[in-house]
């Protein structure tokens, strides 16, 4: 931050930034000053020294005031994905209020998140799958999951995507009429269930596969506490 | 560089910050838990008008939301880095509005800031060195959002003066800031 005579006569940038952080700069001079800030790290490093210095007398001269509750739901709307979590009751019922719905559609897309996982490089000659499912996140394909014949099954990622930080995913396998039942957790990477992980009265076509995000160690009462929040039923694989 | 807010609530703030740079939204809301009341505060004594200072911190937590991984600890309090993002929301609102034209109620910001115990700050000391007529400019411009112009018909002050007042005070805030 050298000599910069544009800030006028005898004023130093870090006055300048002192006065854009008090609000003085305005319209053409604000614009200039931000526009300068962009090209000169010392000038943007002494607007954060005054923005951090004079912080307090903001945060000490005025009451705290209680915002109305909308204000929250405002913000919660625009941060929260497409698609909402939905409650355990409302999704299994959609699910199979539409089972043909979700075969036809569920074939497709199945098919082709196979294609991905199996070319998958690394990933060594696997067993054919007997299931497949796909976990969506609205209309969103998050993870693949292979059922083999023998019970044991493997969870792939199609992206990034990891739990909240200080959470863990827990897996859920969830037929009609009867509670879900947890079937280990999901890693942001490839996920390996043992053959005794998902009962065996469990593995077929139509079961769903859920995912909800809980404490480390899993839901504590040994059902899913929070919305699912990415799931698919299995399918068949015609063989 | 050091905090200026009581460490143990800005090492808070900062947690929920780092959080929310991982997309968890509970982080947010606990955030907004922490600090939108002192915001909403901030932009209410800014903009005098509840809507819009509603609005301009809603508009805050979504920026924090968006740009929390660009929070640098190194180069601030998470309360500083909150409280500028909230500000220039305000002073949008401000310069679109040409609001503060009717500057005939002058609040009596002296007795508005009562030094609390949070307030032993380094800022606190350092604004008590200075001339009582350049605190209280400096805060009308920060705490009220008013420019130039309105602090000098406010204090029926000549404009250059009102000027010469801040700049004279940001420069020895700044020695006093760094001794």
């Amino acid at each position: 931050m050298s000599d910069s005579p544009e800030f006028g006569e005898g004023i130093t940038p870090e006055q300048r930034a002192g006065e854009y952080v008090l609000g003085l700069l305005r319209g053409m001079e604000r614009a200039q000053f931000e526009a300068e800030m962009a090209r000169d790290p010392a000038l943007a490093r002494a607007v954060a020294f005054w923005e951090d210095r004079l912080a307090p007398l903001a945060w000490a001269a005025v009451p705290e005031i209680m915002p109305s509750p909308a204000m929250w739901r405002m913000i919660e709307a625009s941060i929260r994905p497409a698609q909402p979590p939905l409650s355990w009751g409302d999704r299994v019922a959609a699910l199979w209020n539409n089972v043909g719905v979700w075969r036809g559609i569920g074939v497709l897309a199945i098919a082709a998140a196979l294609a991905l996982a199996i070319i998958r490089p690394g990933s060594g000659p696997a067993p054919q799958p007997s299931m497949v499912a796909l976990l969506n996140q609205g209309t969103k394909p998050l993870f693949t999951v292979s059922l083999r014949e023998n019970g044991s099954a493997q969870i792939l990622p199609l992206g990034h995507v990891a739990p909240p930080a200080g959470k863990v995913w827990q897996l859920w396998a969830v037929a009609k009429g009867v509670k879900p039942v947890p079937i280990g957790f999901l890693q942001s990477g490839p996920t390996n269930l043992s053959a005794g992980d998902i009962p065996a009265a469990l593995r077929k076509p139509g079961v769903l596969i859920a995912v909800t995000v809980e404490q480390p160690g899993g839901s504590p009462t040994g059902t899913p506490t929070m919305p699912i929040m990415f799931d698919g039923p299995l399918t068949s694989v015609q063989g | 560089m050091s905090t200026t807010l009581g460490t143990a609530e800005d090492v808070r703030l900062r947690a929920l910050l780092s959080r929310c740079a991982g997309r968890d939204s509970a982080a947010l809301r606990s955030l907004y838990d922490l600090a939108a009341p002192k915001l909403l505060g901030i932009a209410l004594r800014l903009l005098r008008n509840r809507p819009q200072a509603e609005d301009v911190v809603q508009e805050a937590f979504l920026q924090i939301w968006r740009n929390a991984d660009r929070f640098d600890a190194a180069r601030g309090s998470a309360m500083g880095w909150m409280v500028a993002i909230l500000r220039y929301r305000a002073l949008d609102r401000i310069e679109a509005e040409k609001r503060h034209t009717g500057t005939d109620e002058l609040p009596d910001i002296a007795a508005e800031l009562p030094v609390s115990v949070e307030d032993q700050s380094a800022l606190a000391t350092c604004l008590g060195t200075l001339p009582e007529a350049w605190q209280r400019s400096i805060k009308l411009a920060f705490v009220d959002g008013y420019s130039h112009t309105e602090i000098a018909e406010l204090t029926k002050t000549p404009l250059g003066t009102v000027k010469s007042w801040i700049l004279r005070g940001l420069a020895s805030l700044k020695r006093c800031l760094e001794a």
